[in-house]
């Protein structure tokens, strides 16, 4: 019963709520309004069939009445406690309270591992599931910049950029969270196993699902509300026109979050959706410490976590004051060859046959050159290697 | 009433020499046959039976034994069809009975007494001149292929009444005169070449890599960049095969039955593409009858697997064995058997299950997809891989540009011719033959490295993260780049350019 120390619900009542979370066909809404009508979750448990019918409606009321009968619903909540997942209720003391104030709030979470800690900042790094090389570079530098500076990373532990940014942040040594669309038991993509091990144990997985629940479709749309609620600020690094990070993107501006949106050229695709942002008011992300240095400016501006940003004041910097120029100026190339190839390569991949053809309309050179230029870059760290046959800057 | 023929037979690649012994005898009429017969040998009985009677010779009703030896091997085919009707005219007393000594007689014979042709005569009589066979007769149509085979006289015959006239008068036969391989060899050319192919510079540079030191390599690109062009070429700046190599590989291509009378000797390095859907008897050979796959049949030449990760995975599996051995190992009931099977692998795939990473404006495909789609290609087979590419789709500007002089064949084909000389110098009287093929141990020996270029490959070691493994390929690499340069010591130029084609 431990986990009902400082609840404001009963082990029963945690039991009735448990039950109507599992029935796939009610919704958040519809518990609280039950609760609402039948002033707690055992009485609208127990209730009969006429008096459910005032809130629900004919279709989810035979369903809940087959499910009822047939769940042993103590037994069922046993199995939260033996997997070591918290139930918390939304009056509930250790509940999020900037979940509370969203539309909408989850009435009760399932959390694995441990919830971000209030009296640390959050951000939310989200975006396309197949991005590409330029967003997948970016989500990591924005991730470990950010946990490096010891902001908790919120993120969807989807493929791409999501499960990208929170393995980086924890790669830096900070927490990350995740909020799933599934039971928090069950790891949605399998390919993030050991991302979902490692966030139990340096952040948390946070679900509104029951044990087992399997991602359904709509699930994902409705999780995202809870991704930016936990958020102070929301980082979108790609995605394209009609997307479902743009959901999280419209649950964010209705909880009044800040948006910011990572740039790309017009004509890519998954920076369509980024682009749009910036041009509808979103903050740009430029370079990782300036928009470190202006969240936390921001923070501090509204008075909140102060005692954390008392810590870090060196970091907090006035939007747009300092910029970092010339940085291409200071790398010192070994030769002209050198210089001409590392011009022609940008944060976008590009093949060893566009880099020679590009080399050859600037400084015509013998193919073997251009190849010892551009591992001759790699070795001093400035261009990367990318699936193999690709390269871009890293610097 | 006795006779002995002298024949022949394949086993898998090897050739032995068969004699086959008539003895006739007056008992009851009945037609025995044995020596480890397949069935089509047996069947014999039945084409000799009618093809001796549409000749005008008729068997009286005597005791028939028919011992094929030597008795240990088993003999599958249709060639003792013709040695079996001599010899039974023979112990019939048509023909004198020493006239067969130092012969060799194979053939197919059919019901109207015609001769057929059969398959691995080239091996089979390349093997009784090995033996001291000083004539042979054979079909018409495999005399062309079996003149090949040196110090040995062909006489081809297109029927069994032809076949008995000639063996009684020898002395009038004409024997088949085999064209000279090596000017055949240095007038051949292809109707590919490489200046068909606009930009494409890496792939060009690595095939030329590929060639020089016989590494396997990689070529990955989205449809129609040009991968097959480029797989189809590499034998183009290959050097040609020497003439001890064309017997080699035609006698494959005998046992294949893929001769013919036009075209009875291969001179060309081979090239084989086989499609994805490609079963795995057809790639390693085997079967009931013993027949070599495509991967012998590009002995020496080029293999070229597109899509490779399309390819079923025991397909994939099976390109180990000849990768790492150079020959495929077949276990038969029988015994095993072993086919040579030592190519160039040129695989290609698209870089992911649509082909457009890293164009996210086309790539849909996740992460997930686009690792699984990669991982078909197992590690082992990866870990033989020296070189890969990737190849790029040419916008119109770069299809209609001038070709470059530098990219034509015979151009590289000279740069390959220097490198290759360099390699037999360098592995005068030891088993290697290109660098390709040095072995981890002896890495140190072959290809040196100076103060400043071991520092250099030690850094490249640290900042990529090599294994062991790949480290030893980016020699090899280097070592054939150094040798296409004409330089003795591998040099810092050379890592670096080798480590661009790491796997
Ligand atoms: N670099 C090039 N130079 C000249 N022609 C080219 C080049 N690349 C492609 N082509 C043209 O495109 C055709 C397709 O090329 P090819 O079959 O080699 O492509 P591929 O990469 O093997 O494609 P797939 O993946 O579809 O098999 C060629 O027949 C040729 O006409
Ligand atoms: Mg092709
Ligand atoms: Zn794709």
């Amino acid at each position: 019963m431990e986990n009902m120390i400082g609840s404001k619900l009963s082990f029963r009542e945690k039991c009735c709520l448990y039950f109507f979370q599992g029935c796939e066909y009610i919704g958040n809404a519809t518990i609280k309004r039950l609760f609402n009508h039948f002033g707690s979750f055992e009485e609208a448990y127990s209730a009969g069939e006429n008096e459910l019918r005032s809130v629900l409606n004919q279709n989810t009321l035979e369903k809940m009445l087959a499910e009822r009968s047939k769940k042993d619903i103590v037994l069922e909540y046993d199995k939260v406690r033996q997997k070591n997942i918290r139930h918390i209720y939304i009056e509930d003391d250790d509940y999020p309270e900037k979940l509370r104030g969203i539309p909408d709030a989850p009435i009760a979470l399932l959390v694995a591992g441990s919830l971000p800690n209030p009296l640390v900042p959050s951000v939310a790094i989200i975006g396309a599931r197949s991005c590409s090389e330029y967003g997948n570079y970016m989500a990591r530098e924005y991730a470990s910049a950010l946990s490096g500076a010891g902001i908790q990373i919120i993120s969807g532990m989807a493929a791409g950029i999501d499960g990208i940014a929170q393995t980086s942040a924890l790669s830096a040594g900070g927490r990350s969270f995740a909020v799933l669309g599934n039971g928090p038991d069950v790891c949605y993509p399998r390919s993030n196993e050991s991302l979902y091990r490692r966030l139990l144990l340096n952040g948390g997985i946070i679900s509104e699902y029951c044990l087992g629940s399997s991602g359904l479709p709509w699930h994902f749309p409705v999780r995202n509300r809870i991704i930016s609620g936990l958020s102070d600020a929301l980082l979108v690094m790609e995605a394209k026109e009609k997307s479902g990070t743009l959901i999280t993107v419209d649950s964010a501006l209705e909880q009044g979050r800040d948006i910011y949106a990572l740039p790309g050229r017009t004509c890519d695709k998954l920076s369509s959706g980024c682009n749009n942002l910036i041009r509808q008011g979103a903050g740009i992300l430029i370079d990782p410490e300036e928009f470190l240095g202006e969240f936390l400016h921001t923070l501090s501006s509204v008075g909140a976590y102060s005692g954390f940003l008392k810590a870090k004041s060196s970091l907090v910097r006035t939007p747009l004051t300092e910029h970092k120029n010339g940085s291409e100026l200071r790398i010192s190339f070994s030769s002209p060859e050198e210089k001409c190839v590392y011009d022609i390569l940008d944060f976008n991949p590009k093949s060893m046959d566009q880099i020679v053809s590009a080399v050859n309309s600037s400084i015509p050179m013998p193919l073997p050159i251009v190849l010892q230029r551009l591992t001759g870059l790699c070795m001093k760290g400035l261009v990367e290697n990318i699936s193999g046959t690709n390269y871009r800057r890293k610097v | 009433m006795y006779s002995t023929v002298y024949s022949g037979g394949i086993n898998g690649i090897g050739c032995y020499m068969a004699k086959v012994e008539i003895d006739l005898s007056r008992a009851l009429p009945a037609w025995d046959m044995v020596g480890k017969l397949s069935h089509e040998v047996i069947e014999a009985k039945e084409r000799v039976k009618v093809a001796l009677k549409n000749a005008g010779i008729v068997i009286p009703p005597l005791h028939i034994t028919i011992n094929i030896s030597p008795a240990n091997i088993r003999k599958s085919g249709t060639g003792y069809d013709l040695p079996i009707a001599l010899g039974i005219v023979t112990a019939l007393g048509f023909i004198p009975e020493d006239i067969l000594e130092g012969i060799l007689v194979i053939g197919e014979l059919g019901l109207d007494g015609s001769v057929a042709p059969v398959k691995g005569i080239l091996p089979i009589v390349s093997a009784a001149a090995a033996h001291g066979f000083k004539t042979c007769i054979v079909p018409n149509e495999n005399a062309a292929e079996a003149s090949y085979a040196s110090g040995i006289n062909v006489i081809g015959v297109s029927c069994f009444e032809e076949a008995m006239h000639t063996i009684t008068d020898l002395s009038d036969a004409s024997y088949v005169t085999p064209r000279n391989i090596a000017q055949m060899i240095a007038t051949q050319d292809f109707e590919e070449d490489f200046s068909d192919v606009s930009g494409q510079a890496v792939c060009k540079r690595a095939a030329l890599i590929a060639a020089a030191g016989f590494h396997h390599m990689f070529i990955s690109g989205p449809p129609g960049s040009g991968k097959t062009m480029i797989a189809k070429r590499l034998r183009t700046i290959m050097p040609p095969l020497t003439v001890d190599e064309c017997i080699e590989v035609s006698g494959i291509y005998s046992i294949a039955g893929k001769l013919t009378c036009d075209d009875p000797i291969i001179t060309r390095r081979p090239y084989q593409s086989p499609h994805h859907a490609a079963t795995l008897s057809s790639l390693t050979g085997g079967g009931y009858d013993l027949h070599p796959g495509i991967l012998s049949l590009c002995h020496r030449g080029i293999l070229f697997l597109d899509e490779l990760p399309e390819f079923s995975r025991e397909c994939i599996e099976a390109l180990r064995e000849p990768l790492e051995n150079k020959q495929i190992q077949m276990s038969r009931v029988s015994g095993s058997v072993s086919y040579p099977a030592d190519f160039l692998l040129v695989a290609a795939a698209n870089p992911c299950p649509c082909g457009f990473y890293p164009d996210r404006n086309r790539c849909n495909c996740t992460e997930h997809e686009i690792r699984r789609y990669n991982s078909r290609i197992s590690g082992p087979i990866r870990d033989r891989i020296d070189i890969i590419v990737s190849s790029e789709k040419m916008d119109i500007s770069g299809l209609t540009g001038s070709s470059d002089p530098n990219g034509s064949s015979e151009h590289m084909r000279g740069l390959v011719l220097k490198a290759r000389s360099i390699q037999e110098e360098r592995f005068k009287n030891t088993p290697y033959r290109y660098n390709s093929h040095i072995r981890a141990a002896d890495i140190g020996h072959f290809c040196p490295l100076d103060e400043e270029s071991m520092h250099y490959a030690e850094e490249v070691y640290r900042s990529m993260n090599l294994s062991a493994r790949s480290y030893h390929k980016l020699l090899r690499v280097a070592r054939t780049i150094a040798d296409l340069e004409e330089s003795e010591h591998i040099r810092i130029s050379d890592l670096a350019e080798a480590v661009c084609y790491r796997t």
